[in-house]
């Protein structure tokens, strides 16, 4: 039976600076629960937007032993109350994966300073981030990774001002990922470019395996709209389109429920003429 | 018995007071807010009760509070000074009515609130950034010193080593003057931030921390109104944001199902208690919409603000109408009515 467990500070607990990143890890080290854990979600560290979460990556990775068992882990579940997203300080983790064979499922959220470097795993089967903003080098790093069972993948494409330094040939060369044999669900949203990646992603190849297609919480227009009606042929195996968070016509929306297969659009958004459109999670 | 009740001629307050009187045979009179004093003396007898309800702005032009404020707060001294009986009596509403006087007051009877920022002196969001940061205290509240529920709130956070700012409230900025609005926005603009604090450092406003509200399972953050009357809490509801962190059941915040929050009796009883104390710091308070924070994980409440006219909750007069039934119940007691 899996149980999860949630690690994390209220403000109380760091405000007067006794505890933070380290002492989390170490309680995390210490609990006498872990053993029976299969999911670990590490929340507030502290001043998250001071402290990266590093020392507790490394922490893990050292004792990977004790976490063999593990799941699932999320690393950064924590609100806008406890800490603005783009503000979470992240850390490295290609030691931290390589440590852990048996994990499924890798959440992150938050992507300031955030490195995935070379990943090689031969059992994750969920990679999401969350994010306002994906830097360049985690795109890369999972174009290049080999993940022969991933069969999820989520990402938070987000904005150029909270991170989001990659552009649409960082996304086709992801697409092009021969390792990505099981992946049968695959999320590209929040972006500000969210009718262009649609047009990347309908020219892949990777299109006729999938299951699920998620291009949520984005600035997807009428224009991305129509794409996806104009090619409802190579849409037509899947099980879920979700388009929630977009800014598409009444008309748009129409033609897309004639797609004949489930699209979620809720959260249908105004054009903001005064600021421009955005993606849901920025900041 | 008669009581009297002192408000604007339309109101949904109004309406369910003068249900909940029926209900209870009851003869109700009604007293145009703002009929000078004197005509409340021809009007109400010396051992009169009176329950005053608060007057709305009637506009949204946020610079419009100021006058506003003024003309109720002169109101109420004047009606002050007359020996009625009040569900809450004038000095009791200017008491809670001031959020830096009734802050003081709170901290100075240990009522666990979040701490105050002085800001006497600074002009500038630069330089309010640099005190914060001195301080440790990146997140606060701007609330205008006079006034209740959202109107004119800035929830702002500033990054310590950055300086970016991030700003949430109902404000609006157009046509050259600030308007209350029901819509909650989240403004990262430098530029816009800047205009949004400055203003509010020019006006009479308080700055205190930003206490983390807790999240329910479901993900929503949430905080609590509790109303309190005659020693009791007579209601408690849970006020939910996705993704703000200002609450305001009138702002169409989710009023969430306490049912949800699988609170124990031990709970609510830190929750009563810390509303006793608090509403026992104010002599004349009878009835009083308490806004707190509680994290169930450390059983620890804080008062975030206190509203001496804070009995509209919908979820109550759509339903059993329970807070106004109790208020005349208690405004009978002295009568053995």
């Amino acid at each position: 039976m899996s149980k999860s467990k949630k690690y994390f500070y209220d403000y109380e607990d760091y405000e007067d600076g006794d505890k933070d990143v380290n002492t989390l890890a170490e309680e995390i080290l210490n609990d006498a629960e872990l053993p029976t854990l299969s999911e670990i979600i590490v929340g507030c560290w502290g001043e998250c937007y001071d402290d990266s979460v590093q020392p507790l990556l490394d922490k893990i990775a050292e004792n990977s032993e004790k976490f063999s068992h593990i799941e699932h882990f999320f690393i950064g579940d924590m609100t806008y109350e406890e800490c603005e997203v783009s503000w979470i300080i992240q850390g490295r983790y290609d030691a931290f994966l390589k440590a852990l064979p048996n994990l499924k499922r890798l959440t992150i959220k938050g992507s300031a300073e955030l490195v995935l470097g070379d990943i090689s795993h031969p059992n994750l089967e969920i990679l999401e981030i969350i994010c306002g903003g994906l830097p360049a080098e985690a795109l890369t790093a999972i174009a290049n990774a080999d993940l022969p069972n991933l069969k999820k993948l989520n990402l938070y494409l987000g904005v150029e001002d909270y991170g989001f330094d990659g552009d649409l040939e960082d996304i086709k060369a992801l697409l092009e990922n021969k390792s990505f044999e099981a992946l049968t669900s695959l999320g590209l949203g929040n972006s500000a470019m969210q009718d262009e990646v649609v047009d990347v992603v309908l020219e892949s190849p990777l299109l006729n395996q999938l299951k699920v297609l998620d291009f949520s919480n984005g600035t997807l227009s009428d224009k991305g709209g129509a794409a996806l009606v104009q090619n409802a042929d190579k849409l037509k195996h899947l099980l879920k389109l979700d388009l929630h968070h977009h800014y598409m016509s009444d008309d748009m929306m129409a033609q897309l429920k004639g797609l004949g297969i489930p699209v979620n659009l809720d959260d249908q958004n105004e054009n903001d003429e005064a600021y421009g459109n955005y993606p849901m999670l920025t900041e | 018995m008669t009581l009297y009740l002192i408000g604007e001629p339309e109101s949904k307050r109004r309406q369910y007071f003068e249900k909940a009187c029926r209900a209870q045979d009851i003869r109700l009179e009604h007293i145009d807010m703002w009929c000078f004093p004197e005509d409340v003396g021809q009007t109400v007898p010396k051992s009169g009760f009176i329950k005053i309800e608060p007057p709305t702005v009637g506009t949204s032009a946020f610079g419009a509070l100021d006058a506003h404020v003024a003309r109720y707060k002169s109101y109420l001294q004047a009606l002050g000074e007359r020996p009625y009986h009040y569900l809450n009596t004038p000095q009791a509403i200017l008491d809670v009515l001031d959020k830096k006087h009734c802050k003081t007051v709170l901290r100075q009877n240990g009522i666990p609130t979040a701490p105050v920022i002085e800001t006497s002196g600074i002009n500038s969001a630069r330089a309010l950034d640099d005190r914060l940061c001195a301080k440790r205290m990146t997140a606060v509240f701007i609330k205008p010193q006079f006034g209740s529920g959202a109107a004119g709130v800035l929830a702002y956070r500033v990054h310590p080593k950055t300086r970016d700012a991030v700003l949430y409230t109902a404000l609006a900025y157009r046509d050259g003057r600030f308007h209350n609005t029901k819509h909650l926005r989240k403004i990262t603009d430098r530029s816009t931030v800047d205009r949004f604090v400055e203003h509010a450092l020019q006006t009479p406003h308080l700055v205190e921390r930003w206490l983390p509200k807790p999240s329910t399972p479901a993900g929503m953050t949430y905080d609590l109104r509790a109303v309190f009357q005659f020693g009791r809490l007579d209601f408690l509801v849970a006020r939910g944001a996705k993704s703000s962190p200002i609450t305001n059941l009138h702002l169409n915040n989710g009023a969430i199902d306490l049912e949800a929050l699988a609170y124990e009796a031990a709970d609510i009883a830190v929750i009563e208690a810390l509303c006793h104390r608090a509403v026992g710091c104010f002599s004349g308070l009878k009835s009083a919409g308490i806004d707190l924070i509680y994290n169930p994980k450390t059983k620890k409440a804080s008062v975030i603000e206190i509203n001496a006219q804070g009995d509209l909750i919908y979820k109550d007069i759509y339903n059993d109408n329970r807070i106004y039934t109790r208020q005349i119940q208690g405004m009978r007691q002295p009568y053995g009515r």
